[in-house]
């Protein structure tokens, strides 16, 4: 579902994050990218998602529609997002001004356009979100407040995993969604995630530490150190950097 | 521009006697008087005059402006008025003149509606307000209403002030003046909506005037939406005494140049004011709030937030005084201007003042100018929604948010409605 090929890019005006990143994801699975700060694993996270923060210098992001692999380079980011794609932020956005439901029924509907299908009306769409507010533990009265606005930290990465499973995305990259997390939200996301995923789509669990691993088990680990993959394996490697750290795996200069 | 008066023309004098051969009470043509004698000397100010710097109204000197003829555009009215609700006590003006066949208030037990014609003294006690535009409501006054809400009335049905303007002669001067006396505890909800029905010219000054006694609530809007050819210069003085507390929100979206002084002068202790305003302002469309607010006595507080977007040529000014006297301990005041400039033509021209007299207080401001948040953007591409369509949404969420701060959902509703007025509906 997902070819990341040579990947190359760099902060725009700035300085080279990942330096040739090969990564296939197919549908059914459960991938994790673990590494330390500054490793460039949310400039991964975010250059799938098409922030425009990031120049990519060489490589390709392929991703298959139907039966044919396309280039997410060449699209927009709602264009990615209406093919499936779903970044759960490291920093949810506050949206002053914009409900929860505003947002999401805006969401919801523009990739239901996309996709040729009748838009969903409010009344309707909010009958789906508070089905599916309860799968996060959070109450409805959150659907009706601003956009993470005032949310707790912990509030606001179960706002994402809401939205992710009212679009739900045909792969979800979560980007450090197990940090900030007290032990009860992160049981509550993590089962969330894996109640979301099934043998048709696909998570890409970015995250510095192993946390969130214990919930669920990735059937590939990747260690990203220096804007490279340095190490893969499966779920026994997140185990060993848990362990050991990071430092035993640097490629020497 | 070298002068910071400009004389008035020759027609004023014909419509001032015009305006004061009409029928008064001895109060109103004394007022009247002032306001006429202060206008002869001096004229309207010019940019060069400090509180006028942004809005030049000396234009208006040479304007050759008429008294609104005949009341026959009345069967027009409502109830195709936006925003015209059947159970909310209804107070409707047209034209400046008072149209009590439309106001559903007078028959009301629970308020009493007294014209001003019936009024033996003016409600107004304080000194008179010397600014233009409150002198011009005063020459050209012809008509108002005084609402009365008894103490210890909790009020369910909303007060609705409507200013209509259907006047389809150019030019036409509308003064309409009406006060609301909330007795000591009494909690309303009153709604004041200027509003233009005919795309004729016009001259729109009307006075406001809001008194809250000790410990009543009320929750005031006021919203302009006059039309492209129209000059609305308002003014508005709420007075509050002990423990009592007063919302105001006020949402400008329309005329060619509006400006709006509103005054809070918390009297006694206790008292807490807020001052909320939107505004969205598009082509050459012109727009300034003056608000003055002045902390008298210990332990009041203060808090404003006026947030607005400005696209093609139009112009926004905002200049917020806060006013804490010597023996206002213990005042809490918060002022916040925000504006989003949406393009290279548009201006925004914003100036706190802070007036402090006293140490023991807590005084904060702030002003932004800006442009819609990338990140912000970013987050809504990312979940689908376009790029359009995402702007879209974030400009009119710039200005919804000073509404989630509304809790009266009809007010609200109503102000919702008028933002979707400003903001079609479109995808791309």
């Amino acid at each position: 579902m997902l070819r990341i090929q040579s990947l190359s890019a760099r902060i725009k005006e700035g300085p080279a994050i990942l330096h040739g990143i090969d990564l296939e994801i197919k549908p059914g699975e459960i991938h994790a990218i673990m590494g330390p700060n500054g490793s460039g694993k949310s400039t991964l996270a975010r250059i799938l998602a098409g922030h425009p923060d990031y120049d990519v210098t060489g490589g390709n992001i392929l991703y298959k529609v139907g039966d044919d692999w396309r280039s997410l380079l060449k699209l927009e980011s709602h264009e990615r997002a209406w093919l499936g794609l779903f970044l759960a932020f490291q920093y949810p956005v506050d949206v002053p001004g914009v409900s929860n439901t505003a947002f999401l029924h805006a969401s919801y509907n523009a990739i239901r356009r996309f996709r040729k299908e009748p838009e969903m009306d409010i009344v309707e769409f909010r009958d789906l979100l508070i089905e599916k507010i309860a799968l996060i533990g959070m109450e409805p009265a959150y659907l009706e407040r601003a956009v993470n606005l005032d949310f707790s930290g912990g509030e606001k990465k179960r706002n994402e995993i809401l939205q992710m499973a009212v679009l739900a995305p045909q792969l979800a990259v979560l980007d450090e969604t197990d940090s900030g997390l007290d032990v009860d939200s992160l049981r509550i996301v993590a089962e969330a995630v894996k109640e979301l995923h099934t043998r048709h789509n696909a998570v890409l669990l970015i995250t510095h530490y192993q946390r969130m691993l214990n919930y669920i088990t990735p059937d590939h680990v990747h260690i990203m150190m220096d804007g490279r993959l340095v190490r893969s394996g499966d779920a026994d490697l997140a185990r060993s950097v848990e362990d050991r750290g990071y430092d035993w795996l640097k490629v020497p200069a | 521009m070298k002068t910071r008066f400009v004389p008035l023309g020759d027609p004023y004098t014909a419509l001032f006697a015009a305006c004061n051969a009409e029928s008064q009470p001895d109060w109103l043509a004394a007022r009247r008087k002032g306001a006429v004698e202060r206008l002869r000397r001096d004229g309207l100010p010019t940019r060069l005059v400090e509180a006028w710097k942004y809005t030049d109204i000396s234009p208006l000197a040479e304007r050759a402006l008429v008294l609104p003829a005949g009341t026959s555009v009345r069967s027009a009215m409502p109830p195709n008025v936006p925003f015209w609700h059947e159970d909310d006590l209804n107070v409707v003006f047209v034209d400046g003149q008072f149209a009590p066949e439309w106001s559903n208030a007078v028959q009301s037990s629970e308020i009493q509606v007294v014209r001003l014609n019936n009024l033996a003294t003016n409600p107004e006690t304080a000194p008179s307000d010397m600014l233009a535009s409150a002198l011009l409501n005063a020459a050209f006054r012809r008509d108002g209403v005084l609402v009365r809400i008894p103490a210890h009335r909790q009020l369910e049905r909303r007060i609705h002030f409507f200013l209509l303007h259907a006047s389809e002669t150019a030019d036409a001067v509308l003064a309409p003046w009406l006060a609301v006396a909330a007795e000591d505890a009494a909690e309303a909800r009153i709604a004041v909506t200027a509003l233009s029905i005919s795309k004729a010219s016009c001259l729109h000054v009307p006075r406001v005037f809001v008194s809250a006694a000790a410990g009543a609530q009320l929750v005031v809007s006021q919203s302009q939406l006059m039309n492209d050819r129209s000059w609305q210069l308002g003014t508005t003085r709420i007075e509050q005494h002990r423990d009592s507390r007063v919302t105001h929100l006020e949402a400008a979206v329309g005329a060619a140049l509006a400006r709006h002084d509103l005054a809070a002068v918390l009297l006694e202790s206790g008292a807490e004011v807020e001052l909320n305003g939107l505004y969205v302002q598009r082509e050459h469309r012109h727009v300034d709030f003056h608000t003055w607010i002045e902390h008298r006595q210990m332990n009041c507080r203060s808090h404003q937030v006026y947030k607005g977007i400005v696209d093609d040529h139009a112009a926004a000014v905002f200049n917020g005084v806060v006013r804490v006297h010597p023996g206002a301990s213990g005042t809490d005041g918060y002022q916040l201007n925000r504006t989003l400039l949406m393009s290279r033509e548009a201006q925004v021209f914003s100036k706190p003042e802070l007036l402090i007299d006293n140490d023991d207080v807590k005084c904060s401001h702030g002003a932004t100018i800006g442009q819609i948040s990338a990140q912000e953007l970013f987050y809504l591409q990312s979940r689908g929604i376009p790029e359009a369509q995402a702007r879209h949404m974030l400009s009119r969420a710039f200005v919804e948010d000073v509404l989630f701060r509304q809790k009266d959902i009809r007010q609200r509703a109503d102000l919702d409605a008028l933002l979707d007025r400003c903001f079609p509906v479109g995808h791309d």
